[in-house]
């Protein structure tokens, strides 16, 4: 699941900035940043995050939305048995991975995991 | 005489106060500006031109008046100049304390200490070319101080607050929970934690925010150490875990301790200064609470922004909690072969 703020957030905290004044520099950087998260977030998220959802029915079911699956998945590992599931961190990288290619795609860590032989 | 300048000159004439106070004789102050800093704390540069025609620059630390101090820090800014000047006794490298603001005073509660030049941006330290020789060394002292800071004693009448392993983690679920988001990799990383975060050991006098980015550095090396505010009592490994948090690492990932050397260099150095041996899986454990503990300030920032402090800055803030997600997962499973079934894939 994507993080808040939403890219539609995003969008409008920059467009506030932008109608007021916005410093040249490094103001300007975050602000570009900000339009690059939502940018990846409406053309990535989308299939990544349907990805997500039929997992999630594999690990606590069919019911519910997105946010409902995750906040049952928190729940499970939260009073869960103990023991670390294949399934369950296989899911777990795999949604972190979609998320870090919208938020962050040069996180250094992770650029360098990429390229490792 | 606008706002600003009419504010600068009440700050001016309250540090002139202070110095007079403190038993300096001077002329007046001279160059006083607003340094960036930290979102809590404000520092102001400015020199002190004494009787004898001579010139201490200065910075002042200050907390303005009426601005509530931060929630995870140290009670008031006095009791920081009180850490600072006892660290200096152990030969940890700080400012010195010029003076400190009375009580009361109208530029707020703060002190004034000795402006050391050198490099604090992070990732300029990591790279500036003059720092280069520097960098080498600075695994090693950073254990150096560590040690050091770890053996002292003499902090037990500062009224610090004092927190074990348990209630550390006990902090950091509490504080995952506020903000109200579900984030299952936070879940598994708490549930690992619980199961291998060591039980209470010894507690020593910590930084508490003990990263790149909170030093001094010049071509000779570590000249200060800054930003004691998160400073408490706790477990050893809690400074040296943080120093190792992959988002201090920077531009650097492949060098752990700060993005500038390697742990062994670290631990050697603080068990020669301590003379206490660092267990290496609960180091690990706490490179993991520390990574998680980076996660929940980011994402508190994210119920913050949500609950109406917008700003651009909040928002990418916000959005590096996931910088940390993936930083768990590979601490937690990094022997998982999905790893490189997507990295092959890709």
């Amino acid at each position: 699941m994507q993080d808040k703020p939403s890219a539609e957030l995003l969008i409008a905290e920059v467009k506030n900035a932008l109608g007021t004044a916005i410093a040249l520099g490094f103001a300007q950087k975050v602000a570009a940043n900000a339009l690059g998260i939502a940018q990846r977030e409406y053309g990535l998220a989308p299939r990544s995050l349907a990805q997500e959802f039929d997992r999630l029915e594999t690990l606590v079911g069919s019911e519910g939305d997105l946010a409902e699956r995750n906040r049952r998945l928190s729940e499970d590992i939260r009073y869960g048995s103990g023991k670390f599931d294949d399934v369950l961190v296989r899911h777990l990288i795999l949604t972190t991975l979609a998320k870090i290619e919208v938020d962050q795609p040069t996180y250094p860590p992770y650029l360098a995991w990429k390229n490792e032989k | 005489m606008n706002d600003a300048v009419a504010s600068n000159e009440v700050l001016a004439q309250a540090i002139l106060d202070a110095a007079h106070r403190a038993g300096f004789g001077t002329r007046g102050i001279e160059g006083l500006k607003r340094l960036s800093g930290g979102a809590s704390k404000e520092t102001w540069a400015f020199d002190l031109v004494l009787s004898d025609g001579g010139r201490r620059p200065l910075v002042l630390r200050r907390q303005p008046p009426g601005r509530r101090f931060a929630t995870q820090g140290l009670d008031n800014v006095a009791m920081e100049a009180a850490i600072v000047k006892l660290a200096a006794t152990a030969g940890v490298p700080v400012p010195g304390v010029a003076f400190e603001m009375p009580e009361g005073s109208v530029g707020g509660d703060g002190y004034a200490m000795d402006r050391i030049e050198g490099e604090t941006v992070g990732v300029r330290v990591l790279k500036a070319p003059e720092l280069a020789e520097a960098r080498r060394g600075m695994a090693r002292h950073c254990g150096e101080i560590l040690g050091r800071l770890h053996s002292l004693s003499g902090y037990e009448k500062l009224g610090l607050k004092a927190q074990g392993s348990r209630e550390a983690l006990a902090g950091l679920e509490a504080r995952y929970h506020d903000t109200l988001q579900d984030r299952p990799v936070f879940d598994l990383a708490l549930r690992w934690l619980r199961e291998n975060l060591p039980d209470e050991g010894e507690r020593v006098l910590l930084h508490g925010d003990f990263r790149n980015g909170n030093l001094i550095v010049g071509p000779d090396g570590i000249r200060a150490v800054l930003d004691w505010e998160l400073c408490h009592i706790g477990p050893r490994a809690y400074d040296l875990a943080w120093l190792c948090v992959p988002s201090w690492r920077f531009q650097r990932p492949e060098l752990p301790v700060g993005g500038f050397g390697q742990r062994e260099d670290l631990i050697r150095a603080y068990e020669t200064a301590s003379n206490v041996s660092v267990d290496r899986a609960e180091l690990h454990a706490w490179e993991v609470f520390q990574t998680m503990n980076w996660g929940v300030m980011c994402a508190g920032v994210a119920k913050a922004f949500m609950d109406g402090a917008r700003t651009i800055e909040g928002a990418i803030i916000a959005r590096r909690a996931s910088e940390t997600e993936f930083d768990l997962m590979r601490l937690l499973a990094p022997d998982n072969s999905i790893w490189s079934e997507v990295r092959n894939a890709g």
